[in-house]
């Protein structure tokens, strides 16, 4: 039998953890996106992961180390008076083969996360699973002064 | 060198499209043989032409439906074993895995037709540096249902159902992922994960009368799978018998039987 099936799938890029940020009111409405400058960084790299300069911007997708058991991570907001956080996402990971036209990518699943509260007020792990399909991982609360 | 190249993938162009004219000619042959056989030419003797009264009209009607509801078949009518040609020729169109497979019904009361299918599927698959291999057995079991089952022909367009299953190993090589931003490589590599898969098949298609005991005939298959579990490192990509490791697949084989005397 020959299935008539040659649908060639894109190859999938790398799974990424989804953060998302909710900001508190004076009123307690929690709006999402955060109010001023963000930019995330990786410790020991240079390279910034995720950055916006407006409130509309409320999720970012952070890559994680393959190798590694944790990643850490700074989130700095503001421009030049700046405040900053440290995340540390703690995980077991693994490389998954998805298909020969899809390829393999890392799969993680996250034992624990910490973070500092220099701005942020609290977090809460909404899914312990990164995979290739993005789903919300980790949310972070701030109070808008 | 250029030259050189052109003249390979010209070769190899015109390979393919000749196997392709080659299945085209057989499909064409078995849609051919339906065409009913021209009737033989009368006699010229002029002879009287009876004119029937109504009545006599709706009494010949009625014999002749009578004629057709006492066409009787018996339980048994025969055996038939079948080879499945398109997977043979698929490996040649540069399929990326092969299935050869053969087959077994019987005719019961000229309208079903249990079926029993049995095949060999493999792959050996390289692409972006991962090599994917896989090879097992399968079967598949199931029914077909003559339309028309009323008419003694041989020729026939049927529908049924399979219920199909391969247990098998499949193995995985790939260069590991290299992480881009903070450096180092993750290992990836399944060595003879064992699994099973199960799948049920929706099909329709035709059998056509060819010579003697000869019929030849395709068959167009909708797959939905039941299951085909993987390892943490990864599922299968390929599952014998079924074809890509997805929710649904269509499927094709064309066959070659022969009705055993009986």
């Amino acid at each position: 039998m020959s299935a008539c099936e040659e649908e060639y799938e894109t190859s999938v890029s790398r799974t990424q953890m989804k953060l998302t940020f909710y900001r508190r009111t004076d009123t307690s409405t929690v709006n999402m996106g955060v109010s001023d400058t963000l930019n995330i960084y990786a410790l020991k790299t240079d390279s910034v992961l995720g950055s916006a300069g407006d409130s509309t911007t409320s999720a970012y997708s952070l890559p994680l180390s393959y190798t590694a058991d944790s990643t850490v991570f700074i989130l700095r907001k503001g421009a030049k008076n700046f405040v900053s956080d440290t995340l540390v996402v703690k995980y077991n990971a693994w490389a998954h083969f998805l298909s020969m036209d899809q390829g393999s990518v890392m799969y993680y699943n996250i034992s624990n996360a910490t973070i500092t509260h220099h701005f942020i007020s609290y977090m809460n792990i909404i899914s312990k699973n990164v995979r290739e399909v993005e789903t919300e991982n980790l949310r972070l609360y701030y109070v808008a002064k | 060198m250029l030259g050189k190249l052109k003249q390979k993938i010209y070769g190899s162009i015109m390979w393919r499209n000749s196997l392709l004219m080659i299945m085209m000619f057989f499909i064409i042959l078995t849609m051919k043989a339906q065409a009913p056989a021209p009737s033989q030419t009368k006699s010229h003797t002029p002879h009287k032409v009876k004119v029937m009264t109504q009545q006599e009209r709706l009494a010949q009607r009625k014999a002749e439906s009578a004629k057709k509801d006492t066409l009787k078949f018996s339980l048994f009518n025969g055996v038939y074993i079948g080879a499945d040609l398109y997977g043979i020729g698929n490996h040649f169109l540069g399929s990326h895995y092969d299935a050869y497979e053969v087959s077994a019904d019987v005719n019961l009361k000229n309208r079903f037709f249990p079926v029993f299918e049995l095949g060999y599927g493999k792959t050996d698959y390289t692409k972006n540096g991962s090599t994917y291999t896989a090879s097992a057995p399968y079967f598949r079991i199931g029914m077909n249902y003559k339309i028309k089952h009323k008419t003694k022909s041989e020729s026939h367009l049927f529908v049924g159902f399979r219920y199909g299953m391969s247990k098998f190993n499949y193995s995985l090589k790939t260069a590991g992922l290299t992480d881009g931003i903070w450096g180092g490589t993750v290992p990836l590599k399944i060595d003879n994960a064992s699994t099973t898969a199960m799948w049920y098949e929706l099909v329709c298609g035709i059998r056509v009368h060819v010579y003697k005991n000869l019929m030849m005939g395709w068959t167009v298959r909708y797959c939905t799978r039941i299951k085909a579990n993987g390892t943490s490192e990864g599922d299968p990509w390929y599952i014998p018998g079924f074809g890509q490791n997805r929710n649904n697949n269509y499927g094709f084989t064309y066959s070659i039987y022969y009705k055993l005397p009986y």
